[in-house]
């Protein structure tokens, strides 16, 4: 009687969650935002559904950054995505950058948030980017008790994203596809998938991107990353430094195709071309998802 | 053991170049050090490769971003900025939201303090970097006043090259720059004195 319950109550859960991501709204294409752009994207801005902030750029905001933040929300969605959450990290969450994301989220008021599947920082050293969790059953279940944690702070749907890594330390106990599919079913949590991220880790570490797909719960798709990267001698770097490239746009098609995506992001960070040619890709993704039934 | 001891572990071999020489030459001494088990250890000797090339992107990512915050330094030394910067970037890792300007300052002390033993060319080099190291500084979000001396009239040199051109620098000449926010988190001011004693 008291198992059966229990299915009970996490059947009816698990029901409840999913029916929250799937009554999230569809926002459509957007930008990470970047100051350089600031100007072009309120002259085109009917061509940016919403927009991608970075929330550390927010952390104790001068008059001039609050005044960008109140401008921003004021005229597009606004998804916050963090960089240093580190909810990979087994020390647990730095309070501090969890109060200040809150903030933000209180400030802004989005559908959504998201952050990585990752660490930053052990041992009082940062590592200056994001670094992989191992595949581990210990992984998932620090993945697990810091998203529980983030979420008793923030009650906005909470989106983890998958993250390229370049360091595979063997001793997995999972393939990565398990062990994103084990995170996101525990902590109930939708899925920022990063296309991009999905590629050059495929490339990277020699599997198939498609069979990958097939193996992590689409259902839980929320929103989509997608920009180009470059090569370092035979290894992709996920630099966000170039156009989209014809790979991962068919990796993207097969997404839009099969998982109800809400929105998807152009994050281009690094040798920013002229606004027309962000707004060409934009259009390219709003076409694909219109194809889709994914927006109108 | 276990995955803290591990993340710490690896968050130091991918930011301090010594330690990952050091493990890689004596990894079983080193890991233990490090609180690790030999299974731990082993697994992450077999990713020497691929924890190298990491690191070394780490250490690219720094420089791009400093290249941004010092860039007329930048383009004062050419090529010589990157070499110098992942000279010091094996000695310094920086902390903090703010970590990037934290490197851009620190750097810029750097090449101050190597100047005094190497010689960088142009000769102003070194102060065009604490200058505009003394521009991050005076926007740090709870500045309210920031000076520095300086041995060449670098606002001039960081006009000239602002604009494109080769600045004329022909001797020294003592410099004091000012920044001043009146307001908090608000607009910089900012003068540049210079003194007419010292001319070499």
């Amino acid at each position: 009687m008291m198992a059966t319950k229990a299915m009970a109550v996490i059947v009816a859960e698990v029901a409840v969650t999913n029916s929250t991501l799937a009554g999230l709204p569809a926002l459509g294409v957007g930008l990470g935002f970047r100051e350089p752009f600031l100007s072009d994207l309120f002259l085109r801005r009917s061509e940016v559904d919403f927009l991608e902030i970075t929330v550390d750029h927010y952390f104790n905001p001068s008059p001039a950054k609050r005044k960008e933040l109140d401008l921003l929300a004021e005229h597009f969605p606004l998804i916050p995505h963090g960089l240093s959450l580190s909810v990979g990290s087994a020390e647990g969450l730095d309070p501090d950058y969890l109060r200040q994301f809150a903030e933000i989220v209180r400030r802004v008021k989005p559908p959504w948030w998201s952050e990585h599947i990752a660490f930053t920082h052990a041992g009082g050293v940062e590592v200056g980017h994001l670094a992989p969790v191992p595949f581990t059953r210990e992984g998932v279940d620090v993945v697990v008790r810091n998203v529980a944690e983030a979420r008793r702070q923030i009650e906005v749907p909470f989106l983890l994203e998958n993250i390229s890594y370049l360091v595979a330390l063997p001793g997995g106990e999972m393939t990565e596809a398990q062990f994103l599919t084990e995170v996101l079913e525990r902590t109930d949590c939708g899925m920022l998938l990063d296309v991009t991220n999905v590629y050059m880790n495929s490339v990277n570490h020699g599997y198939n991107a498609v069979e990958f797909l097939q193996q992590i719960p689409l259902e839980r798709v929320v929103q989509l990353h997608f920009v180009g990267g470059h090569q370092h001698g035979n290894i992709l770097i996920d630099s966000h430094s170039q156009p989209t490239p014809p790979e991962i746009w068919e990796l993207m098609e097969v997404v839009l195709a099969r998982a109800p995506v809400k929105g998807v992001i152009l994050e281009r960070d690094e040798n920013i071309p002229p606004f027309e040619e962000l707004l060409s890709e934009l259009r390219q993704a709003r076409t694909l998802g219109r194809q889709h039934g994914r927006w109108a | 053991m276990g995955l803290a001891q591990v993340q710490q572990a690896l968050a130091r071999l991918y930011t301090e170049a010594s330690l990952r020489e050091q493990f890689f030459a004596e990894a079983e001494a080193c890991g233990a050090a490090l609180g690790l088990s030999p299974v731990e250890v082993a697994q992450i000797v077999e990713a020497t490769g691929q924890i190298q090339f990491f690191a070394e992107s780490l250490q690219r990512k720094r420089l791009n971003e400093v290249n941004r915050l010092l860039p007329l330094t930048r383009r004062a030394l050419g090529r010589a900025f990157g070499t110098l910067f992942l000279r010091y970037a094996a000695t310094f890792t920086p902390r903090g939201v703010r970590k990037h300007q934290a490197d851009a300052i620190h750097f810029a002390d750097c090449l101050a303090q190597l100047h005094l033993t190497e010689n960088l060319a142009p000769t102003w080099s070194a102060e065009l970097a604490r200058y505009e190291a003394g521009w991050i500084a005076a926007w740090e979000p709870d500045c309210f006043w920031h000076t520095r001396r300086f041995q060449y009239p670098v606002r001039a040199i960081a006009q000239a090259l602002a604009q494109g051109q080769t600045p004329a620098v022909s001797q020294r000449q003592l410099g004091w720059g000012v920044w001043f926010r009146p307001r908090p988190r608000g607009g910089v001011w900012h003068w540049f004195f210079t003194s007419p004693f010292l001319k070499r």
